[in-house]
């Protein structure tokens, strides 16, 4: 698996996962299942378009070309592959990778506890997106 | 001579009479409802949190006064209660019964939580009532935290002054907690990051030590 390590990646958030505001939190970035390897994500440089927004409508449009159901209250964040991966290993020394599962869908990879590392990718989201507006 | 109500206890309520309002230093005395004095002392107002936070947690056994007895009784009957419950909405209606006025957002919460989640695991009903009991017992009366449900089924429960003060908690079965605190320090811009497991009783004890009760803690009934 090719390793990504700049560019801007975009995670749907289910709605028992946000804020009282239907902002993400830390529930948003964990692992499903204990044996799961990865967190699912999209890479929005690959639809290469001008603004976030279009980029994000078009993993919308990816995912539900693949069978996906999204809720009307859920959200999809963006986060900074670079500086995601800085500011784990700024605050606790750790890593996390970005890795191609076929393009646009990557998984973030990381051997750490997952309630901690959710709660640092929480911290490094940029953009929120509700389903409905885009 | 003042009264001022400041901490709720779930099944005691602690008041503090202040006494000498002049004075920097207060002297305070905490009772229960029925007037038993738990403890009493003298601080500098600005510590007075702490002196509460540390005289209400880890009660020496041998030195129990009725309001703690009773608390401590009141506390194994509605843990008894809840571990009873099998159903879901069953456990959902139980914090009604105890829960502060402020507080009863949770159940609203709760049922909000329930109603979004859709995945085909179903929410766990031993982290819900780990979740219960934890706050039930918290021994003080807490701000409205930030209530997830993980796609594992798991609950969880965020206090959050920013990024880097924060304690996040996701409860597991037999009354066990996963945690994550961030704390500022002292000597550099990053926070001290406290992560790990343990029993949810533990962690009430240890949070006094950890010095996130006033993260937790609320002021309004």
């Amino acid at each position: 698996m090719t390793d990504i390590n700049v560019g801007t990646i975009a995670r749907y958030c289910k709605p028992s996962t946000l804020d009282e505001q239907g902002k993400s939190t830390g529930s948003s970035f964990q692992l499903r299942l204990p044996n799961e390897k990865y967190l699912s994500v999209h890479l929005l440089d690959y639809f290469n378009q001008a603004l976030e927004r279009n980029n994000v409508s078009e993993v919308k449009n990816e995912m539900q070309r693949k069978g996906f159901s999204f809720k009307k209250t859920g959200v999809f964040v963006t986060l900074d592959i670079e500086k995601s991966k800085h500011y784990v290993a700024e605050l606790i020394s750790e890593t996390i990778s970005y890795k191609e599962l076929g393009l646009p869908h990557c998984g973030l990879f990381h051997n750490n506890d997952d309630l901690l590392i959710s709660e640092l990718l929480a911290q490094c989201v940029n953009g929120h997106y509700s389903v409905t507006q885009i | 001579m003042t009264s001022l109500a400041i901490a709720d206890a779930g099944c005691f309520e602690a008041s503090v009479v202040m006494m000498k309002m002049a004075d920097k230093n207060k002297d305070y005395h905490f009772s229960s409802v029925n007037n038993h004095l738990i403890f009493e002392g003298r601080c500098d107002v600005f510590s007075l949190p702490f002196a509460v936070a540390n005289n209400i947690s880890s009660p020496d056994q041998d030195e129990l006064n009725d309001g703690e007895q009773n608390y401590i009784s009141d506390k194994h009957r509605f843990i008894k209660e809840l571990e009873n419950l099998k159903h879901l909405e069953g456990i959902l209606n139980f914090p009604k019964n105890y829960f502060f006025e402020n507080n009863q957002r949770i159940v609203k919460r709760l049922n909000t939580l329930i109603n979004a989640y859709d995945e085909n695991i179903g929410a766990s009903l031993e982290s819900l009532k780990s979740m219960l009991i934890f706050l039930i017992t918290l021994k003080i009366n807490f701000k409205h935290p930030v209530i997830t449900l993980n796609e594992n089924g798991t609950f969880q429960i965020n206090w959050k002054q920013n990024n880097l003060n924060l304690v996040t908690l996701r409860f597991k079965e037999n009354n066990s907690v996963d945690y994550v605190i961030f704390k500022p320090s002292q000597y550099t811009k990053n926070p001290i990051v406290l992560n790990g497991n343990m029993n949810i009783f533990d962690f009430i004890e240890q949070s006094h030590g950890l010095g996130i009760v006033y993260l937790i803690q609320g002021l309004n009934r």
